[in-house]
């Protein structure tokens, strides 16, 4: 019976002896998927200390870090349980650790935990409860390192990388924005002496202001939004020259309309400055005198409807704003101006 | 000749010129980058680094080039100068200017050579505590006939010779044939900012200038006679001052008054201004003014006023996008307006060359008439070797 558990113990020795075997020279051939595969085939095979240190080497060349971490905590467990807890009491006590106190494999150890999750953390491209759960394991790793002093220098540049990343994603968020605005604006429209046999050109420069607001979403780069505001001003009308065979004009002829532009921004600066395209719609109403009956000619208002292609910015103080906008009418020489403030909600 | 020619050619560096707006990446005052304190002509070192690494984009240097090393190339031959009392330098500057386009009847388009300036600054002690700036150089003369009173009427001739002193870090002072101080200092020299009080960039005047530059504050006083190369009768003698504030750290305000005169014109000017930094190369200009025109052969004052508002935003290093709006009312009296308004873009592809294009749409509001904007745009090209 001896005999036999000593040839079982043996054949034990002799396959793991193989196993550790193909790890190494695995590793010599920069294999690393054969070594993750040979482990995650047997976690809990037994493995010397040199195979483990090079199975989680390959793990996290193979970017498996989930079970690196899961590898690494087994480790501590099984080695340094003691000591770990030592330290997760003194941490929670606000003590002091001496680094110098503790071995050095079971800070290689924190420190391949540390860059696990911070892999894992850098990895995300959006918040999710699990990221919660890593954000939290990664503070704990980089808390015991730096109480342990253990490579600070690389500690601090990782949590600064970390920390990046997660404000990158908070600000990638996309969130519902609104504001107020108040606009001094400039537009001009078309209008016609409208005669038996011929149309006379006229041309109607507006100004005044736009009232309105805009709602939309924002995130850290990019603003998406619809802005409407109500038109309210007067302008001159006039025949233009060399085209009329009369002699017509009119000052302050009161305008209305509404203006609505879906528009994108590109946020460009810390303070949320920012440079976009609109395409507002122009909607304007006015009312225009008729020649005298005699001169055969009625004034019509044309295109009471246009579109525009404007060229947007804004420069935000706080929440208070200050916008330009210049735009040119499709298929027009005319353009429109506007030129504001704004708060922001 | 031969010889200066060469050991000119030797020694120059680079030269840019540093904008107003420019307060978006930190700089106030125009100090830290001009040899100047008011602005404008050759940059000092500094300001050729800034140049070479904020100012102008990255993306055209080898990969493996970092700032340290684009900033050693902003001197001539890609090289730091070997000595630190001389510094020579050249600057281009023309356009193309394309009035009324699309217009069949109207359309007109031009070359401009606005600007072929050689620079030679000596500077001396520590911290360039003595400078002199010599600025010649190639200028059009106005279209049409030659000017009234004007000696040596040439497209070639200096557009600045100072000395400057400065006692201390905070107090120098400035003579020979120098930018008047005003406002803002835009490039923009048909401005009518700069245009109507007479501060564009042919308006240089001989004369002495201080400059004052503390935590807070930076004033300058200048008095002039005139520039000498006129008439004497012709020449606008007089003074101006200016007056800036910081205010929350980066942002400045400021207001500036001048007062000239010559045997048929007074003219008086004063301006309140403002410089927003907007953060990453962003920032907001703006400044009102006003001038009076008195001529004393007619006993007639014209009071004319103006606005301009700049702003900028840069969506990527090297890139600016900016807005000019700018107002002007000839006649305070009288009701007609006229406001000119114009996106553009400025890009720095790489130290050493600047391009620019400027949309102007220029619009009358009268309450008698009703006209058609006028359109133009300006296609500029900015290198310095």
């Amino acid at each position: 019976m001896v005999i036999v558990k000593i040839f079982i113990l043996m054949l034990a020795f002799q396959s793991l002896a193989i196993g550790a075997s193909d790890i190494i020279n695995a590793f010599k051939r920069k294999d690393y998927h054969t070594i993750s595969d040979t482990f995650k085939a047997a976690p809990n095979d037994t493995y010397t200390r040199q195979e483990l240190v090079l199975i989680s080497y390959s793990l996290r060349q193979m970017e498996f870090y989930r079970q690196d971490i899961k590898l690494n905590v087994r480790l501590i467990n099984q080695k340094f349980k003691d000591r770990h807890t030592k330290i997760l009491a003194a941490i929670r006590q606000g003590d002091s650790l001496d680094g110098d106190g503790y071995p050095e494999p079971l800070k290689v150890l924190y420190w391949n935990l540390l860059m696990d999750f911070s892999h894992i953390i850098l990895g995300y491209d959006e918040k999710s409860p699990i990221l919660e759960s890593d954000r939290k394991f990664f503070n704990s790793f980089s808390k015991i390192l730096s109480e342990l002093e253990f490579r600070e220098g690389k500690v601090d540049k990782i949590n600064d990388q970390v920390l990046a990343h997660l404000e990158y994603l908070d600000k990638k968020v996309y969130q519902w924005s609104t504001s107020f605005s108040l606009s001094y604006v400039s537009w001009q429209s078309e209008a016609k002496l409208h005669g038996q046999g011929q149309d006379i050109a006229l041309l109607v420069t507006n100004k005044g202001f736009c009232a309105g607001g805009d709602v939309g979403v924002e995130n850290y780069l990019f603003h998406f939004y619809v802005d409407s505001c109500f038109l309210m001003g007067s302008g001159g009308i006039q025949a233009l020259p060399n085209k009329s065979e009369i002699d017509y004009q009119q000052s302050n002829v009161p305008a209305y309309g509404v203006k609505i532009s879906p528009g994108a921004s590109m946020i460009v600066s810390t303070t949320k400055s920012r440079i976009g395209f609109r395409i507002p719609v122009i909607y304007s109403k006015q009312t225009l005198d008729d020649p005298p009956a005699s001169k055969g000619y009625e004034a019509l208002n044309e295109a009471p409807l246009s579109i525009i292609t404007s060229l947007y910015s804004r420069w935000q103080f706080n929440r208070w704003y200050f916008q330009t906008e210049f735009g040119k009418y499709i298929s027009k020489e005319s353009t429109f101006w506007g030129l504001g403030v704004g708060y922001t909600y | 000749m031969k010889f200066l020619t060469f050991f000119i050619l030797l020694t120059i560096t680079t030269t840019a010129s540093a904008y107003v707006n420019f307060i978006g990446h930190g700089y106030t005052s125009c100090l830290n980058c001009h040899y100047n304190p008011a602005g404008g002509g050759p940059l000092n070192d500094y300001g050729r680094v800034v140049g070479a690494t904020a100012i102008s984009s990255g993306a055209l240097y080898p990969k493996d080039w970092n700032e340290e090393k684009v900033a050693y190339t902003s001197g001539f031959l890609f090289r730091k100068p070997k000595q630190n009392w001389l510094r020579t330098q050249i600057n281009y500057r023309g356009f193309q200017l394309v009035q009324s386009p699309g217009s069949e009847a109207n359309q007109t388009e031009r070359w401009i050579n606005m600007q072929l300036d050689g620079r030679v600054i000596l500077k001396f002690g520590e911290n360039d505590k003595f400078v002199s700036v010599l600025n010649y150089g190639y200028a059009p003369l106005p279209p049409g006939p030659k000017i009234q009173g004007v000696k040596n009427q040439t497209e070639w001739r200096s557009r600045e010779h100072y000395l400057g002193y400065r006692f201390t870090p905070k107090f120098g002072v400035y003579a020979g044939l120098m930018d008047k101080v005003f406002g803002l200092r835009t490039i923009e020299h048909i401005a009518y900012s700069r245009s109507i009080p007479q501060m564009a960039q042919n308006d240089q005047v001989h004369g002495l200038k201080g400059h004052y530059l503390g935590e807070k504050w930076e004033m300058f006083g200048q008095y002039f006679v005139g520039n000498l190369a006129q008439d004497e009768n012709l020449r606008m003698k007089g003074a101006t001052g200016m007056i800036e504030r910081t205010i929350f750290d980066i942002h400045r305000i400021g207001t500036s008054l001048t007062r000239s005169e010559n045997t048929f014109l007074t003219l008086m000017s004063y301006s309140a201004h403002a410089k927003f930094n907007l953060k990453e190369g962003s920032a907001l200009l703006g400044e009102i003014g006003q001038t009076s025109k008195d001529s004393k052969n007619g006993n007639t004052e014209e009071v004319s006023r103006w606005g301009l508002l700049q702003t900028y935003l840069r969506p990527v290093r090297g890139l600016y996008v900016l807005t000019n709006i700018e107002y002007k009312k000839d006649d305070v009296n009288m009701e007609d307006y006229t406001v000119r308004w114009g996106p553009g873009i400025q890009y720095f592809p790489i130290q050493r060359f600047e391009f620019r294009f400027d949309i102007y749409n220029e619009r009358n509001f009268s309450p008698d008439s009703s006209t058609k904007d006028r359109w133009s745009y300006l296609l500029q090209t900015h290198i310095w070797l």
